[in-house]
């Protein structure tokens, strides 16, 4: 079993912003493409360790958390057996699950309506 | 009645008495530790209005001064919202609020102050007062 620890602060930056690549140089879809995802794809579990930042814009997560389901079409289900959130602060923690939460339920609606 | 049954009758109004003033106290010491925090409850988040204000609607404000206050009034209030949450459950409003604030184009290298934001203001400003609202309304219930 392959287990990955992402540091936010240590491995990406400590001052998380913006959604898309055109909002800046350390966004949430950035850190998808490029760190969560990949970790994701090669492991069995992915601890991301959320601590020693600023903090985190809920456009930053929900596009790097939300967007694994919406963008890269993985499950909610695939992704509790995967993912742990490290934060100290549950507000970040609590947002991650409910975005995850919403970007699974609108995926299960747009297949519904096709 | 004996004398031994009067001072027996007499220590267990005592010990009554005793109780419920440790219980009074004890509410008392209650009230004010939750009056406390949704005062500072309240300031942290006028202060939080404050800077979202200036960061959307001020096109001469220092974007990364306001965006630094933002996070750490969110960080703070949020503390308290938690160390409340046994007595009043404010995260839903507080939700909304964080998603509002820290959603769309926040911290976005694109984002431009102005008069367009300033919807996003007042529901911001409403969410706040209707927060405050829910806490004062819960407290006086408990307590008055």
């Amino acid at each position: 079993m392959t287990h990955k620890t992402i540091s936010i602060a240590v491995e990406y930056t400590k001052t998380p912003a913006g959604r898309y690549y055109s909002d800046g140089s350390f966004t949430g879809e950035r850190f998808r493409e490029e760190f969560l995802y990949p970790a994701l794809t090669k492991n069995d579990e992915v601890e991301i360790d959320l601590d020693d930042t600023l903090g985190y814009g809920s456009s930053f997560l929900e596009e790097a958390f939300g967007g694994l389901i919406r963008e890269k079409n993985m499950d909610i289900n695939e992704l509790k057996d995967k993912l742990r959130i490290i934060s100290s602060r549950a507000l970040y923690e609590n947002r991650i699950w409910q975005y995850l939460k919403d970007a699974q339920q609108e995926k299960n609606n747009e297949k519904t309506i096709k | 009645m004996t004398a031994c049954e009067f001072a027996a009758v007499g220590w267990l109004i005592a010990v009554f008495v005793a109780l419920y003033s440790n219980r009074q106290a004890n509410k008392r010491e209650t009230r004010k530790e939750i009056r406390d925090k949704i005062n500072q409850l309240d300031l942290l988040l006028t202060n939080l209005l404050d800077s979202t204000n200036n960061y959307y609607l001020d096109k001469n404000a220092l974007r990364s001064k306001e965006s630094i206050k933002i996070y750490s009034y969110i960080n703070d209030s949020y503390g308290i919202i938690e160390d409340l949450k046994k007595d009043i459950k404010l995260h839903a409003q507080f939700y909304v609020m964080y998603e509002l604030i820290t959603g769309d184009d926040f911290d976005s290298k694109q984002h431009q102050a102005g008069e367009q934001h300033a919807m996003l203001c007042k529901e911001v400003a409403t969410q706040k007062s209707s927060l405050i609202i829910e806490a004062e309304a819960w407290f006086k219930g408990a307590f008055q």
